[in-house]
């Protein structure tokens, strides 16, 4: 058995295969994952407190501590591994440097106090909702954003 | 070509996100199994006096099966940073990710023998898991000193 040892990987028609499709599925995951949350938590502001801290007028029982950091822990792990990859393929496509350093620091950022929001929301004050609702929204549309960019780059890309 | 600047830009979202999830995961142990060994033995083997059931097999299974996947991959893929930094020497590379590959196996081990009623492994779960949160934290902390200090050769 050989393999072929090269770092000249970029031209290479069958990486851009295996990255083209890879950004397909981590852009479905994110799309996808917007409807699970919606589906989870609600798809608005007021759902997403009636789920977290129940509503007695639609006998709507509060989310426990235990389901909550349960959440917390499985999409924290899939959100950091779907952002890190997305963000080291970006890393090498041809963008500005600012370009992908404001990709990078907003889609990063804005994960990372989503889940406090959701903290916040959960423990702090119903206020928090928002940073939850909209910085999660806001994460995955420029998750979805950078893949896009992959998948125009990957395909417009003379072999 | 990578720019070093962007690349330590994003391992240092990559490390705040992962240090979330140290967190989310010691305080999830707490709010499930409890801080002593003795709350971890009954959560796994039950408690007929106080109506607790003992975990299944399958159940078990269900729990240790994707942390093989889940832990291995977070090991790997953080852990292989440090093979770029110089913070520490090659013996404690060494040391530092065979530690963290064998207390996570022995922490998602553990629970099979606490449902065959060993009462030493709910001791062996406890240790293993804060040997194993302890030993990411300093792999994290080996990483954030590479991030702002020492910088890294990729």
């Amino acid at each position: 058995m050989k393999f072929l040892v090269s770092k000249n990987i970029h031209t290479n028609a069958n990486f851009r295969l295996l990255l083209g499709f890879y950004a397909l599925m981590l852009l479905l995951y994110v799309i996808g994952d917007i409807f699970y949350l919606s589906h989870f938590f609600g798809s608005n502001t007021q759902e997403v407190l009636s789920t977290l801290k129940g509503n007695p007028d639609e006998f709507i029982e509060p989310l426990s501590l235990l389901s909550l950091l349960e959440h917390l822990h499985i999409s924290l792990f899939l959100a950091i591994f779907a952002l890190f990859s997305t963000m080291a393929v970006v890393l090498r496509m041809r963008l500005e440097h600012l370009h992908k350093g404001i990709i990078i620091t907003i889609s990063m950022a804005s994960a990372f106090l989503s889940f406090l929001s959701l903290l916040g929301t959960y423990f702090i004050a119903d206020l928090f909702v928002y940073g939850f609702v909209y910085l999660t929204l806001f994460w995955h549309l420029i998750a979805a954003y950078a893949l896009s960019i992959v998948l125009i780059q990957i395909g417009f890309k003379k072999s | 070509m990578i720019s070093p600047k962007l690349f330590a830009l994003l391992l240092f979202f990559a490390l705040a996100l992962i240090s979330f999830q140290l967190v989310s995961g010691i305080w999830l142990f707490i709010e499930k199994f409890g801080l002593l060994p003795s709350q971890v033995y009954v959560y796994f083997a039950g408690d007929e006096k106080n109506f607790i059931m003992p975990k299944s097999f399958e159940g078990l299974l269900e729990t240790a099966v994707p942390h093989f996947l889940a832990i291995s991959t977070t090991i790997f893929v953080y852990a292989h940073f440090l093979l770029f930094t110089e913070v520490i020497s090659q013996n404690k590379k060494s040391l530092l990710i065979s530690a963290l590959f064998i207390t996570a196996m022995i922490d998602i081990f553990s629970p099979l023998g606490i449902i065959y009623e060993h009462e030493i492994f709910a001791w062996t779960k406890v240790l293993a898991f804060w040997s194993f949160e302890f030993l990411m934290g300093i792999l994290l902390f080996v990483l954030f000193q590479a991030v702002f200090y020492k910088g890294s050769k990729g």
